[in-house]
């Protein structure tokens, strides 16, 4: 890993922690800013998209599927504006989920590090399996607590974890595999 | 090594046009099953969060309509009445749903098999042709609820409370009007390819 | 292509274009270590970062691809692997970003090759090495552009195999799959790719990716749709392009070595391969992921000495030890300041077409200060002298 790359996740880790600690003092703005950020992200996702094509995909062979794909994130984006306060469940559904992939993948880069003989392959493991159990348990209890404030604290919670992890990851030594 | 391998190129101007016309089908074949899934997906949520609103929406509808048949009838019959509506009204929207996903999923597939030269028959052309016209119905109708946000006469004021807010609205715009082109599209593509195969006598252009 | 061809096949050419054994493998060597020298291995050996000629698979997972990123990554592959054909082609109704990118697909006999071989002329081995991996590599990666860009580098399942018959020939489909530690199985036509990817400036969008290993294999004839080729298909026959790099490598340096006056596109050395043909038709018919044991066979029997294998760490304590007003005249050093006049020169004229791609590319003798300070060392050798000293 370089050291740019070794600031950057010590930078992200502390941003993630201290915005989840805003969040657990004022749940109240929790949802909507969260909801904001992600619809902000689909918009701009959206429309990056919606301008490859025009520039760029529309004389690709194939590139018909690029121009769906920016429809569909840019109408994610518009709902995710339109679905604030209580009816911000959808979002922290979809964040949840997002958390589990990445746990998911965390456990597959897990297996492999350990194919390389990593020598901390499962610290990965651990941190992988952790973050799909508390995706599972956080997605399961959206549908029984039905409360804002309720969700916010569990997303502050993943978010924290989130980014202590990636904190102490920029700690990590890093098996860098040499092809020759 | 001196032979010459280009003749296996199939370049000539019908089988490039051919080609385009193929690959079209088939993502807006892929791009009418997503729009189906999608459709699905959408409306479940704002339905299950709007759940709350909608029953109360049609509690007051069913008990206007007892008020309106004999204002003396008793509050069973008006519970009763309220239950009745509420099953027929959510069957109905059930129906609607799974009638729209079926439709376009069968019209989507046929245009991906039609593209890889594994199907024949042109009954999903004309089903495409509907759903072509149901979008445009679809658009008129959100641009008539635009104006009338504009004038202040929403439906919202007298409808009801749960009706789409100017952003769902402007979602389901997009929407509506990316279904009007991956149809267009899809109509025009199934012809062409129709009308190229009966020249080529059948079978995808990848087979030569 | 594959080091059986930069390194054993760059040996046979060399020898039959006049070269005695010990150049020849000083060409040969550097021909393929410009697949290997990364900013790793600059890193190893404390050389300067700019004369890096590839990347890694772990540097380019590094990679940033943002505006400066995406230069960095087009400078060393537009020019060593992906020479670009014709940097002024045009494309009609499209726009500017499109049309820059367009004008970075590599193919043969382009303007660019001539350049290439001429700065090559007077200078050392390790510089008619470098001209001759970039040669062949335009042979072999052909219609595929040395910076990433989904909308010209990706492909779809359009892909047949063109198997020769008594009669004609037979088509059959090629699968791919994207399991990178999976082997490329020719015999059931399933190989290995990148994965399709949304992103127009991702590095799996970088080069032939999208078409696995097919343009590195000698023996493989497949027809396919570009994303740029606006549905037409394209004919790739390697055994046909190989055998042309191979005649052509033999001109160039019958050219660097004298026997021409000036180096012309479209110019093959037919009558110097024509004994050793059917051998070469042979090896590159095989139907083998690598034909290394042939091509060093063929060039140990043209010049009867033994080809040594290829020793990344052979020229490091040289180099390293090397006083550093010396270092230039040590292989290593000769080999760098090689890559760094190529890497110059391409980048200049990319520049100078008006093509952002490749970055900024400044006059140092009108304009001066501003210059990469590693590209200072080619006015400190004095470049423009003869380097086999």
């Amino acid at each position: 890993m370089s050291k740019m790359k070794r600031i950057g996740y010590i930078i992200s880790g502390l941003l993630m922690i201290l915005f989840g600690l805003f969040l657990f003092l004022f749940p109240e703005f929790g949802m909507d800013a969260i909801t904001i950020i992600l619809a902000v992200t689909m918009l701009f996702n959206g429309i990056k998209l919606l301008v490859h094509y025009s520039a760029l995909a529309r004389h690709m062979v194939g590139g018909k599927y690029i121009l769906y794909l920016g429809i569909v994130v840019l109408d994610l984006g518009i709902m995710t504006i339109s679905m604030s306060g209580s009816r911000s469940m959808p979002v922290f559904i979809y964040l949840f989920v997002l958390f589990i992939f990445t746990g998911v993948l965390d456990v597959l880069k897990a297996f492999e590090e350990k194919k390389n003989k990593a020598p901390l392959w499962w610290v990965r493991l651990l941190v992988g399996l952790f973050s799909v159990t508390l995706g599972i348990l956080a997605v399961i209890s959206c549908f029984f607590l039905k409360s804002p404030e309720g969700m916010t604290y569990l997303f502050c919670f993943a978010l924290v974890y989130s980014g202590a992890v990636r904190f102490f990851k920029a700690f990590r030594k890093t098996a860098v595999v040499y092809i020759r | 090594m001196e032979k010459n391998f280009e003749s296996c190129l199939n370049n000539n101007p019908v089988s490039i046009k051919y080609r385009k016309s193929e690959r079209t089908l088939y993502a807006t074949g892929l791009g009418c099953m997503g729009y189906a899934i999608w459709s699905v997906i959408r409306t479940l949520l704002q339905t299950y969060f709007r759940y709350e609103d909608i029953k109360e929406f049609f509690n007051v509808i069913a008990r206007e309509v007892v008020q309106v048949m004999d204002p003396s009838l008793g509050e069973d019959l008006i519970r009763l009445t309220t239950i009745l509506t509420d099953i027929l009204i959510i069957a109905l929207m059930v129906v609607a749903l799974v009638v729209s996903f079926l439709l376009r999923f069968y019209v989507g597939r046929s245009a991906c098999l039609e593209a890889v030269g594994k199907k024949k028959r042109v009954i999903y052309i004309v089903f495409a042709v509907l759903i072509l016209l149901f979008d445009i119905f679809s658009i008129y109708g959100a641009a008539r609820e635009f104006g009338n946000m504009a004038n202040g006469t929403s439906t919202e004021d007298y409808l009801a409370p749960w009706m789409p807010n100017f952003l769902d609205e402007v979602a389901e715009l997009l929407l509506s009007i990316t279904s009007v082109i991956i149809m267009l599209e899809m109509i025009v593509n199934a012809i062409r390819v129709k009308v190229f195969r009966k020249k080529f006598k059948g079978g995808s252009v990848n087979e030569r | 292509m594959n080091g059986d061809f930069h390194y054993y096949a760059t040996y046979c050419t060399a020898i039959l274009a006049g070269y005695s054994h010990e150049e020849a493998c000083d060409i040969c060597y550097s021909a393929q270590f410009v697949d290997l020298c990364s900013r790793t291995f600059l890193s190893s050996v404390n050389g300067p970062k700019a004369a890096a000629t590839t990347q890694l698979s772990a540097e380019l997972v590094e990679q940033k691809t943002d505006f400066l990123g995406l230069q960095e990554i087009t400078r060393i592959w537009a020019s060593f692997h992906f020479l670009p054909y014709d940097l002024h082609a045009e494309k009609k109704r499209c726009s500017r970003a499109y049309r820059n990118k367009y004008r970075m697909i590599c193919n043969s006999n382009g303007a660019l090759l001539a350049d290439t071989v001429n700065l090559a002329k007077d200078k050392s081995l390790q510089a008619v090495g470098i001209a001759m991996h970039i040669t062949a590599d335009t042979w072999a990666h052909k219609y595929f552009a040395g910076t990433p860009s989904m909308a010209i580098n990706n492909t779809d399942n359009h892909f047949f195999e063109i198997m020769p018959e008594e009669d004609g020939y037979k088509v059959r489909p090629l699968k791919f799959s994207h399991n990178p530690g999976a082997k490329d199985d020719i015999e059931n036509a399933v190989y290995v790719n990148s994965l399709y990817q949304t992103s127009e400036n991702t590095v799996m969008n970088l080069g032939h990716g999208r078409a696995g290993h097919l343009p590195d294999y000698s023996f493989i004839r497949y027809k396919y749709l570009p994303a740029w080729g606006d549905y037409k298909e394209i004919l790739k026959d390697n055994p046909s392009d190989y055998i042309h790099a191979f005649a052509q490598l033999v001109y160039a340096m019958q050219y660097l070595r004298g026997e021409h006056e000036s180096f012309e596109l479209n110019r093959y050395a037919w009558e110097t391969i024509e004994p050793y043909r059917d051998e070469i038709e042979a090896i590159l018919e095989k139907r083998q992921l690598s034909d290394s044991d042939d091509w060093k066979a063929l060039g140990e029997k043209l010049s009867g000495c033994e080809i040594p294998d290829f020793d990344l760490e052979k020229y490091k304590e040289e180099y390293k030890k090397a006083p550093k007003e010396e270092k230039g005249y040590t292989f290593l050093g000769k080999f760098f300041l090689g890559a760094l006049a190529q890497k110059s020169m391409v980048t200049g004229k990319i520049y100078r077409s008006g093509n952002p791609l490749a970055g900024v590319s400044i006059d140092y003798e009108k304009n001066g200060v501003g210059a990469v300070k590693d590209y200072l060392k080619l006015f400190e050798y004095s470049y423009g002298g003869n380097q086999n000293e």
